[in-house]
């Protein structure tokens, strides 16, 4: 290892302790953005995030199991909405957007209703069987069902 | 056009989504352009028939600020169990700011997979139509000018229906739409608006998605009627033969008195006649990059316009981070109704003139009628190639900035022209 490892030229090796630096300084930050995403403690069906991300992109509008969903959203530019978009959505927050305006203004979709907060989300989601959303994982309580955590 | 209708409906939602009763949703959305632009030499631009320069893109050598703007409000009301209402009044820089709905129709939800909607709404001919005027959701500063044109009949009042519904791990949408438009139409060969109706319209479109790929055919066809009898009459047919007769009694010979049949003439008419409109596009869109690909076919199986006309384009760009550089190559070509010039010209009777006039004065009379006809038929005529770059800047998150270049090369008039342009595209 030692010896691979000064074989490497000075450069890769500055790179690399660079990176390393680099992901040891947002480490945290990432820790803290962990993002679940919640449906209502009743709902049984087996969702993917790949239907996650078909239901925020108007793919789909039902649940595996039938039952038609009722998508929540969350303030643009907050901290669970930036993550859950480009980790679940696989988007950045601008292309989400003009996404969502051909779909607006053709009549082909409604975007998801937006919460102010985690709490928002929790409690629509407590209440409404057909509810899904995404809050930070921290937020998390037993009364509503994670289906991943990302 | 059904504009009070539109309204009288317009207005009726908004009582009903007004009404506490109702536990109505009412959402507003709204979109703005704003374009600034110029061309760099107005020596590459054509007159038109009345002698006007014409624009490139919308653009003359005087800096414009005003043709292309859009500004327009669209408001939805939920009114439960699947029923909405949806109206959207546009108001465009080119008809100097006259408000006026673009669509207004109710949506009915039958399942989550299948929806039918009743209005007036787009017609959804191509990729980007039914956000052509949206701006911000393309990445250009307008969709590809050739491919997109359809001759203002944008809109259409009918029946559609629309079904969503997973293949495997594909998504399928098929939209059938039914319907009829009337209304008045820019012709640029023409000097004053003209009477245009489109009835019996049906139209199948087709798209399948997975995940970043999208592959979507449409095929269309209706039948076309233009007010442009009269027109064609007096600056066609019966110019050409006033034309040739004093030109023969200018010199001494008797008039032809050459009359095209009632059922020649209406070969280069729009009379109730069938036209047909195909297409297909690709797009790839992964996030960091993109590329479009669409192809469309118009074929008026009549007339004196363009037949068919065609045009390709591929646009892709590159988004890094909120900079999207850009570029779109397009292709355009029409033909002429061959058929309606012969039907005319078989009325011509060339031996006929030669052994009325002589050789020599038949064959110029033939050929100068000839030449006339040609132009009448031909003068829509199109080959050009297009080119923009640009580059797009989210700047807000509910705003862009595009910087483009497009430029220009037509065939048929050895023209070349370019301009340069800057929009913001809004989107609340």
């Amino acid at each position: 290892m030692n010896t691979k490892f000064s074989r490497e030229p000075a450069k890769a090796a500055l790179l690399r302790r660079y990176t390393i630096g680099a992901l040891l300084m947002i480490a945290p930050s990432f820790a803290s953005a962990e993002i679940a995403v919640i449906v209502n403690v009743n709902n049984k069906d087996k969702i993917t995030m790949e239907d996650v991300q078909k239901t925020y992109l108007a793919k789909t509008k039902t649940f595996p199991g039938g039952g038609k969903i009722v998508a929540l959203d969350q303030t643009e530019g907050s901290t669970s909405r930036v993550e859950f978009v480009s980790k679940v959505v696989k988007k950045d927050e601008a292309q989400m957007k003009a996404y969502w305006s051909r779909l607006i203004f053709t009549g082909k979709g409604v975007p998801p209703k937006v919460m102010d907060s985690d709490e928002a989300v929790l409690e629509a989601v407590i209440g409404n069987p057909s509810a899904i959303g995404f809050i930070e994982a921290d937020a998390v309580t037993d009364k509503v069902r994670v289906i991943g955590t990302i | 056009m059904n504009v009070k209708l539109a309204t009288r409906f317009g207005l009726s939602a908004l009582a009903l989504a007004i009404t506490p009763a109702h536990a109505v949703d009412l959402r507003f959305d709204g979109f703005a352009t704003f374009v600034v632009g110029q061309m760099l030499d107005d020596d590459e631009l054509n007159h038109d028939p009345q002698g006007n320069l014409m624009t490139f893109r919308g653009f003359d050598d005087q800096i414009n600020f005003q043709s292309n703007n859009v500004f327009a409000i669209q408001a939805r009301a939920d009114l439960g169990e699947g029923l909405s209402a949806t109206a959207q009044i546009m108001a465009k820089g080119v008809d100097d700011y006259d408000a006026k709905f673009s669509w207004a129709y109710l949506s009915y939800e039958l399942t989550p997979e299948w929806t039918i909607s009743a209005g007036q709404m787009r017609i959804p001919y191509f990729y980007y139509s039914e956000s052509l005027d949206v701006g911000y959701s393309y990445p250009f500063i307008r969709p590809p000018f050739n491919t997109y044109d359809i001759g203002g009949f944008d809109n259409i009042s009918g029946l559609k229906a629309e079904w969503q519904t997973d293949v495997g791990n594909w998504v399928s949408r098929v939209t059938m739409l039914a319907g009829r438009t009337d209304t008045t139409l820019k012709i640029s060969q023409l000097p004053d608006p003209v009477k245009a109706q489109v009835s019996r319209m049906g139209l199948l479109a087709w798209s399948m998605n997975y995940d970043a790929f999208t592959v979507r055919g449409i095929y269309a066809r209706a039948n076309l009627s233009l007010g442009v009898s009269d027109y064609l009459d007096a600056i066609g047919f019966d110019r050409i033969s006033n034309e040739v007769d004093s030109t023969l009694t200018g010199i001494g010979l008797p008039a032809l008195g050459l009359n095209f049949s009632n059922d020649a003439r209406h070969g280069a008419y729009y009379d109730n006649d069938a036209a047909e409109f195909y297409g297909i596009a690709f797009n790839y869109d992964p996030g960091p990059y993109f590329v479009t690909i669409e192809s469309t076919v118009l074929d008026l199986q009549n007339g004196f316009m363009q037949n068919p006309g065609t045009g390709t384009y591929l646009n892709a760009g590159v988004r890094l981070g909120k900079i999207t550089p850009y570029f779109t190559i397009e292709r355009a070509e029409s033909d002429y109704n061959e058929k309606g010039y012969r039907r005319l010209m078989a009325e011509v009777n060339h031996a006929g003139l030669q052994a009325q006039y002589g050789s020599l004065v038949g064959d110029l009379i033939y050929s100068g009628v000839g030449a006339g006809l040609k132009q009448v038929f031909v003068s829509s005529l199109k080959e050009e190639n297009a080119y923009n770059i640009g580059v797009r800047y989210d700047f807000h998150p509910s705003a862009a900035f595009k910087l483009e270049y497009m430029t220009a090369k037509n065939h048929n008039y050895d023209l070349s022209p370019q301009a340069i342009a800057a929009s913001v595209d809004v989107i609340f």
